[in-house]
């Protein structure tokens, strides 16, 4: 036990004064979220500010059939521009040069007055610009439909509630945090577990390879220490740093929340208290208990593999698309929707602790199946640990 | 004392050239070291020498217990290096060219991890740090970034996280190799400084310069197999060529 422990506190201070390891450990984990999510909203806010300011630029075909609609649109929002040939109309709005075209059918007001149903048609590029310029114009024509279905039920003498033969009252159960947890908590799995991934690979790849491109790896086996011990003490330290640099990434994440209140003073309450909920320490631990078996495995896999590479270039290779391999269960954990947690997800590594997660920060996680997916994950962990521990005895695969 | 017994090594290459290799299992076996004994005594220096792929690093790695023999027996002292490798590991110290340092760790820290791992109580840790760093003359340097020191000092650091422990049996693979002639006179003076301190003494080389400035014992080794094993002195006897060099290539000719 000495030993493992001589052995694990060198191999945490290698670790920690290697800054390419520190700083995919601490601080790309730590500033990559709050930074990414305050510049994304900053900017979506400055555009969606400009984008509000903006005129409408409308173009109105037959206008003087519809002249009290006309009168609908508020100048100061709405450029209306009359006089633009109906062939023109395509090619302006793909040059940008018009946001809407607008054209009312002939005999229109007859068809009105006649209780029929005239068609304006409404031509747009949907694109970016926050849909702003539709919805605006959407806003104005059903204004004046209400205003048309009003003057037309007084008219037939019939009261506006037979429109609505009953109401419907909805009442759910679900709290903000259950509703938001299943939503937001998709996304986080994604995060920290590949940032546990990204955490361990650094010392993973050094520990292993490095040392032994380094030459350092054969004068350690010299050294009177078992094996098991040697790998031990090298496991702790990567272990720690997947477990470290995932922890961070979601800290950076909650905190982001609370930074963007800086630029945004409107922040929904429910996302604020979900921050805070998943700060809680229930929660916390129960991610941590979650994130113990599957760092396991990943320590497992990169350190096996990064004993078998010859050089660090060779590991980072062989390692580096891992990722890829560990984002498609993770892909369908998070994001593809009916995919729930049950005993056959429970059993399936990476996606069952995507799916547990999820559910653990909802506040809906059923202890049988939390059960399933920690033994489960502990069984890979252990199975994972046996092979990398017999890779690592293989006089072969080390002086390969 | 080292005693080697009836030694060999088989390593099982694969040599895979196309996908297909990759599904069969067609190995194939290569003695590395092929039924060799030899003996090295406290107090007398040991040359193990061949040329490049002869065996000898695989030899001393045996040896140093960082590879398990498939055939014969290493004994130190009294001690299997099979069944008692830690036992075995805490008697030796293993030098190679390779300087084998941690960069991010200071001189002292590099040291200290040796000590630790080799169980020496603080005491003992300091009294003998004390020794060397002075002897090496690296006190200046103890508070150093390994990254920061320049070859020579690296070699120094390297000595003293090898003999930190003042093991019974020093095994150098190499030791000059690729190092400057001031580096390489420092480690020829350790090993001189070893034999007369009763330690056991086995080094590897091509510098047929060292060979005979320090062996008292040689094997030659080739293919895995000893050409000649006895002492300098009877090698120097029995040589039919005027020159070490050329004694030593006239043995390889002859049983290749």
């Amino acid at each position: 036990m000495k030993i493992i422990w001589i052995i694990f506190k060198k191999e945490l201070k290698d670790t920690v004064r290697d800054r390419k390891a520190m700083f995919f450990m601490f601080i790309i984990p730590l500033l990559m979220f709050p930074l990414l999510m305050l510049g994304m909203i900053s900017v979506q806010k400055y555009v969606f500010e400009k984008e509000k300011e903006k005129d409408i630029r409308i173009a109105y075909i037959d206008y003087q059939q519809t002249p009290d609609l006309l009168d609908k649109f508020d100048r100061e929002k709405f450029k209306i521009i009359f006089d633009i040939n109906i062939d023109d109309i395509e090619s302006m709005l793909r040059a940008d040069s018009l946001d809407i075209a607008l054209i009312v059918e002939n005999g229109f007001t007859n068809d009105i007055k006649s209780l029929s149903n005239p068609t304006i048609q409404l031509l747009y590029k949907s694109e970016d610009n926050f849909a702003i310029p539709i919805e605006k114009t959407k806003e104005v024509l059903n204004a004046y439909s209400n205003i048309i279905l009003s003057e037309r039920l007084e008219k037939l003498n019939i009261k506006k509630e037979v429109l609505n033969p009953f109401t419907i009252e909805e009442i759910d159960f679900a709290s903000s945090r259950e509703k938001l947890g299943k939503t937001i908590g998709g996304f986080l799995p994604y995060i920290f577990i590949l940032f546990c991934f990204g955490g361990a690979m650094y010392p993973g790849i050094d520990l292993g390879a490095g040392e032994k491109e380094r030459g350092t790896l054969e004068t350690l086996l010299v050294a009177p220490a078992y094996y098991h011990e040697i790998l031990i003490g090298k496991f702790g330290v990567i272990c720690i740093s997947g477990i470290v640099s995932a922890i961070i990434s979601l800290l950076g994440l909650i905190f982001s929340v609370y930074g963007m209140q800086i630029i945004i003073e409107d922040i929904p309450l429910e996302i604020l208290s979900l921050a805070s909920d998943i700060l809680k320490f229930k929660t916390m631990i129960l991610l941590i208990s979650l994130l113990i078996p599957v760092t396991v495995f990943f320590t497992s896999l990169i350190l096996s593999l990064s004993i078998y590479s010859k050089s660090y270039k060779e590991a980072q290779s062989v390692i580096g698309p891992l990722n890829m391999v560990i984002l498609f269960p993770l892909a369908i954990g998070s994001l593809v929707p009916g995919i729930k947690l049950n005993f056959i997800t429970a059993l399936i590594p990476i996606l069952n602790i995507a799916l547990s997660s999820k559910e653990v920060i909802a506040g809906t996680i059923s202890l049988f199946l939390l059960f399933v997916v920690h033994l489960s994950s502990l069984i890979i962990a252990i199975i994972s640990i046996l092979i990398c521990s017999y890779i690592f005895k293989r006089e072969d695969i080390i002086f390969r | 004392m080292i005693t080697v017994q009836d030694l060999t090594k088989i390593f099982y290459s694969t040599n895979k050239k196309s996908i297909k290799d990759y599904f069969t299992s067609n190995s194939v076996e290569v003695k590395a070291v092929d039924n060799i004994s030899f003996e090295c005594n406290p107090g007398r220096i040991f040359g193990l020498i061949g040329p490049n792929g002869a065996g000898k690093t695989t030899t001393l790695r045996m040896i140093a217990t960082m590879l398990k023999p498939s055939f014969g027996k290493i004994t130190i002292g009294n001690l299997d290096v099979v069944s008692n490798p830690i036992e075995v590991k805490r008697k030796i110290g293993f030098l190679s060219c390779n300087t084998g340092l941690y960069d991010r760790l200071t001189v002292e820290e590099m040291v200290k991890y040796y000590a630790d791992l080799n169980r020496m109580n603080n005491e003992k840790y300091l009294e003998r740090k004390e020794e060397l760093f002075s002897k090496l003359d690296m006190n200046s340097m103890a508070n150093r970034r390994i990254s920061k020191l320049s070859t020579g000092m690296k070699q120094k650091v390297s000595i003293a996280r090898t003999i930190i422990h003042d093991p019974d049996v020093i095994v150098f693979d190499e030791p000059t190799s690729g190092l400057d002639v001031m580096t390489s006179q420092s480690i020829i003076k350790l090993i001189r400084e070893c034999k007369e301190l009763g330690k056991t003494v086995i080094f590897s080389s091509h510098r047929f310069g060292e060979i005979k400035l320090l062996c008292d014992d040689l094997a030659i080794i080739h293919n895995g197999a000893l050409y000649f094993n006895g002492s300098y002195k009877k090698f120097e006897e029995e040589m039919q060529a005027d020159t070490l060099e050329d004694e030593f290539v006239r043995l390889i000719s002859e049983n290749k």
